[in-house]
């Protein structure tokens, strides 16, 4: 008996943790490729309008008669940040809700004066006239 | 013809009265002021470098703080 509990401990244990790392890695990496090949789309709805930055940390669209793929488009870059969020909150040990809001941050500082993002009422403003 | 005078002058008054136009305007606009909104906001500098590791084909760290912001980050 102990020499199975040995024998777990010190071959099967350290196997099941590497394979939940690189699990976890192969996620992360298809969650940024994924929202890397995306970004131009993202980026040219923004610049025309339809896309913004919203409050939660998430996009939203701007515009209720956006095209169906751009809302598509929306739909979609909100399931990768959304996995993106749980990944770093586990890795920093911080509440997805907080990565969520850091990641507003983050998107509000990138975004271009003419960009739309969200004042804290949750209101459409474009980022040169927000106060 | 004494008859007819008054008669007329009062229609000929009238017509002149009804050739005039009125228009009322009324401004409803409300001016508020809104004054500046001052927002605090706490950066978690853990979570932005691990948000510039994986996003950095956004822009990174330096396009989003400035050197002195990040400075005083990193001495929190």
């Amino acid at each position: 008996m102990k020499k199975k509990t040995i024998f777990v401990v010190t071959f099967i244990l350290p196997l099941l943790l590497l394979w939940t790392g690189v699990a976890v890695s192969q996620d992360r990496n298809a969650v940024v490729d994924s929202m890397k090949q995306r970004y131009p789309a993202l980026l040219e709805a923004k610049n025309n309008g339809l896309v913004g930055e919203a409050w939660t940390g998430l996009v939203n669209i701007v515009k209720p008669d956006a095209p169906a793929r751009v809302k598509s488009l929306v739909n979609a870059e909100n399931n990768d940040r959304r996995t993106l969020f749980q990944i770093i909150a586990k890795e920093t040990g911080t509440p997805i809700t907080e990565v969520a809001v850091q990641n507003r941050i983050r998107q509000y500082r990138l975004a271009s004066g003419h960009h739309f993002v969200q004042d804290k009422n949750r209101n459409w403003v474009k980022k040169n006239q927000l106060q | 013809m004494r008859h007819f005078l008054w008669p007329v002058v009062s229609v000929m008054v009238l017509a002149l009265a009804a050739c005039t136009q009125h228009t009322v305007t009324a401004d409803t606009t409300h001016r508020v002021e809104i004054a500046p909104i001052h927002v605090t906001v706490d950066i978690n500098l853990k979570v932005q470098r691990a948000l510039d590791d994986a996003l950095s084909f956004q822009g990174n760290l330096e396009d989003i703080f400035t050197e002195d912001e990040l400075k005083m980050l990193e001495k929190q």
